[in-house]
């Protein structure tokens, strides 16, 4: 089976993410062939979306095409920039369920919170997302009785609870440690805990601002990272490595092409033009 | 089999971006004969690793999948190579430069070079069925990403480099995350203090096999050596030092009419400048047996490279009775040198000239830093010692 996912695994690590990552394992059990595509850039992820809000439509009917279940997760950015408009949101909803009806296979759609979802599951292109759903998996039991108490009986019945969420970093364990932590608890014991609980906090710290500073361009401090040194001597001089791994590959058109991507990379004020530069070409590359 | 030191059998997982008999690198070797050492010591050992063999271009040239190492089981798990060489290479520039990435910049440099997500779903779907996940070295997506998962049973064996990726911030963050990290030298292990607020942690070191033979003899008829020469031996890098390397043998051979020639053994491009292509000997990818046996026929071996953890060639070459010049950018390549009395250290490339020159006219010398060098592995690096002292760390996993 050909399972194509879409929607954001950690990082950053939140409660979507992992249940997320919890249906991506459970297809995994069942032997299927995952293809996960994700909103978010840099998450865990075979491919990435290259256009946003209802745009994305366009990329997700040409991957549904070749796969037997498709799950779709609506989040924050997906399909519907933030900030959409009322008409924004109708013609998302409508362009996403209008992209799956190009999926041969079955498909479930995945809605985590009410909050991923702006303006409530009801509205006509919402419904015709729903009805082109074969499933329709919610992250808890609130989500499900409100969703329940407001689709139509024949969308409600597609309604199930989805799998909990994986559990990621020492959260099981670390619990279970400090459970057992009493009074005549060793000072080593103790330090562990509070090391392994610091550890995970920083790596949720980082991997979270890392996934959403995505559409922050202004440079952020994280203060609890200054103690970390500057780089000492003894640079190499690594242009040369790329220099040598890029050379011979392509024509010299290319290989120009190339230079002047990565010169325009270089400078702040031609940078975005270089971005946009390259997000065209991925495109254009998958269709 | 091996007996081990714990009588627990333990289930472990090394997590490695490269995994192969022919792949070279000294932190992939390292895995493979730990990985292999503790399989024979009666441990269920598994490897995650890629399909790739080769770090530049990261292509699936292998196939995905569970195979058998000898007693060791290896997953191979598909790469996406990067799909932005362009964006990749603007991060790379700016690390070098010194430059602050942001954090998704960061987690972006680290995710286009290549991501692996089916192993990232091994681990977190089955991780836990592991003792202990031993992830090597730190700069790679499949260490990064995934040391997180289940980091109360993640060892990291970092290999760090006093270089400016070390000092990215997700770099810290995978070796204050781990439950354990394991280093090889001592100045590893201060420069790992330098970069994080370290979690439990130990010396582990590395370790080479000791041939039974060498051929010296054999090796020179076969490549039709028939000159002294001093030996390099690796990936043929900027940042493994050849350029530095190229440029000082050169340099000695107008200066002091050095009567050696320079031995190339490994992978990559030797951009041999045509003046020097009679006294610079390309011989690329050796066998094991054979590389010991350059290793014993070579006057001198030298270690041009500033980034190194532990440094298997020297010990290989010390074991083979050849001493070792040094680049002393390198700490821990200059502080087994130190700690043996086995090897001379350059500051720059007129000091390594004058070191060639030493080894060319002081043989004595030579035999006496060698015959130092030697006794120095035998006491410290051997795979029994190295592997009683990683199953003695694995006990708290098992």
């Amino acid at each position: 089976m050909n399972a194509l996912v879409i929607g954001t695994l950690p990082p950053p690590v939140t409660e979507r993410s992992r249940g997320l990552l919890a249906e991506v394992l459970r297809l995994r059990e069942k032997g299927a062939t995952l293809r996960v595509l994700s909103p978010t850039q840099n998450s865990v992820a075979h491919d990435y979306l290259e256009l946003r809000g209802a745009a994305s439509a366009v990329e997700v009917a040409l991957a549904v095409r070749k796969a037997d279940f498709v799950v779709v997760q609506l989040e924050p950015g997906f399909p519907l920039e933030e900030n959409a408009s009322r008409a924004g949101r109708a013609f998302g909803l409508a362009s996403l369920a209008m992209a799956l009806r190009n999926a041969p296979g079955e498909v479930v759609v995945r809605l985590h919170s009410l909050h991923d979802l702006p303006s409530g599951a009801g509205g006509r292109a919402a419904e015709a997302l729903w009805s082109r759903s074969d499933r329709i998996e919610v992250g808890s039991g609130e989500v499900l009785e409100h969703l329940a108490a407001s689709l139509s009986p024949s969308t409600a019945g597609k309604l199930t609870l989805a799998l909990p969420p994986v559990e990621i970093g020492g959260g099981r364990e670390a619990r279970a440690a400090i459970a057992e932590v009493g009074a005549g608890a060793g000072l080593e014991a103790v330090t562990a805990i509070v090391r392994a609980r610091a550890a995970s906090d920083r790596a949720s710290i980082l991997a979270d601002r890392a996934a959403g500073a995505g559409q922050v361009r202004a440079r952020q401090r994280v203060f609890l990272w200054e103690w970390a040194p500057h780089p000492g001597a003894g640079v190499p001089a690594f242009a040369d490595e790329v220099h040598h791994e890029r050379s011979g590959q392509g024509s010299t058109l290319r290989r120009a092409a190339r230079a002047a991507l990565l010169a325009a990379e270089a400078r702040p004020l031609t940078r975005p033009l270089a971005r946009s530069a390259r997000t065209a070409r991925r495109l254009l590359a998958k269709i | 089999m091996a007996m081990g030191i714990i009588a627990a059998v333990a289930k472990l997982a090394f997590v490695t971006p490269r995994y192969g008999e022919r792949v070279l690198g000294g932190s992939e070797s390292m895995a493979r004969e730990q990985a292999r050492g503790l399989a024979a010591r009666g441990h269920q050992v598994e490897v995650l690793t890629t399909t790739a063999s080769d770090h530049h271009t990261w292509a699936n040239d292998l196939p995905a999948g569970v195979e058998e190492d000898g007693a060791v089981t290896v997953r191979r798990f598909e790469t996406v190579p990067r799909s932005d060489p362009v964006a990749w290479a603007g991060f790379e520039r700016r690390i070098f430069a010194g430059d602050h990435l942001d954090d998704a910049e960061e987690l972006a440099w680290i995710n286009s070079r290549l991501r692996v997500p089916d192993l990232y779903f091994h681990i977190a779907g089955e991780g836990r069925d592991y003792d202990a996940i031993i992830f090597s070295p730190y700069l790679f997506w499949t260490t990064l990403y995934c040391i997180g998962l289940v980091p109360e049973r993640s060892i990291l064996i970092p290999c760090l480099h006093d270089e400016p990726y070390a000092t990215l911030r997700s770099v810290s963050a995978a070796l204050a995350g781990a439950a354990e990290v394991w280093f090889l030298s001592e100045p590893e292990h201060q420069l790992g203090h330098r970069l994080a607020p370290l979690p439990r942690h130990r010396l582990v070191g590395s370790a080479v096999h000791v041939p039974d033979t060498y051929d010296p003899e054999g090796f020179r008829e076969r490549h039709g050596i028939e000159r002294p020469f001093v030996l390099c031996a690796g990936r043929r890098e900027e940042g493994k030092g050849w350029s530095q390397a190229v440029r000082g043998f050169g340099a000695a051979i107008v200066s002091h009419g050095l009567d050696l020639d320079l031995v190339s053994i490994g992978v990559g491009d030797t951009n041999i400048p045509p003046v020097l292509d009679r006294r610079i000997i390309d011989l690329g990818y050796l066998e094991d047996d054979e590389v010991s046996n350059a290793f014993a026929a070579a006057e001198a071996y030298l270690q041009p490279s500033p980034n190194e953890s532990f440094s298997r060639t020297i010990m290989e070459s010390w074991l083979a009775s050849t001493p070792v010049i040094a680049n002393m950018g390198s700490e821990v390549v200059a502080w087994h040198c130190e700690r043996s009395g086995g090897g001379l250290v350059y500051g720059d490339e007129i000091e390594m000239g004058e070191c060639l020159r030493m080894i060319a006219e002081a043989p004595k010398l030579a035999t006496e830093l060698a015959a130092s060098g030697r006794e120095y592995v035998l006491g410290n690096y051997t795979w029994p010692k190295i592997l009683d002292g990683v199953e003695r760390a694995l006990e708290r996993f098992s």
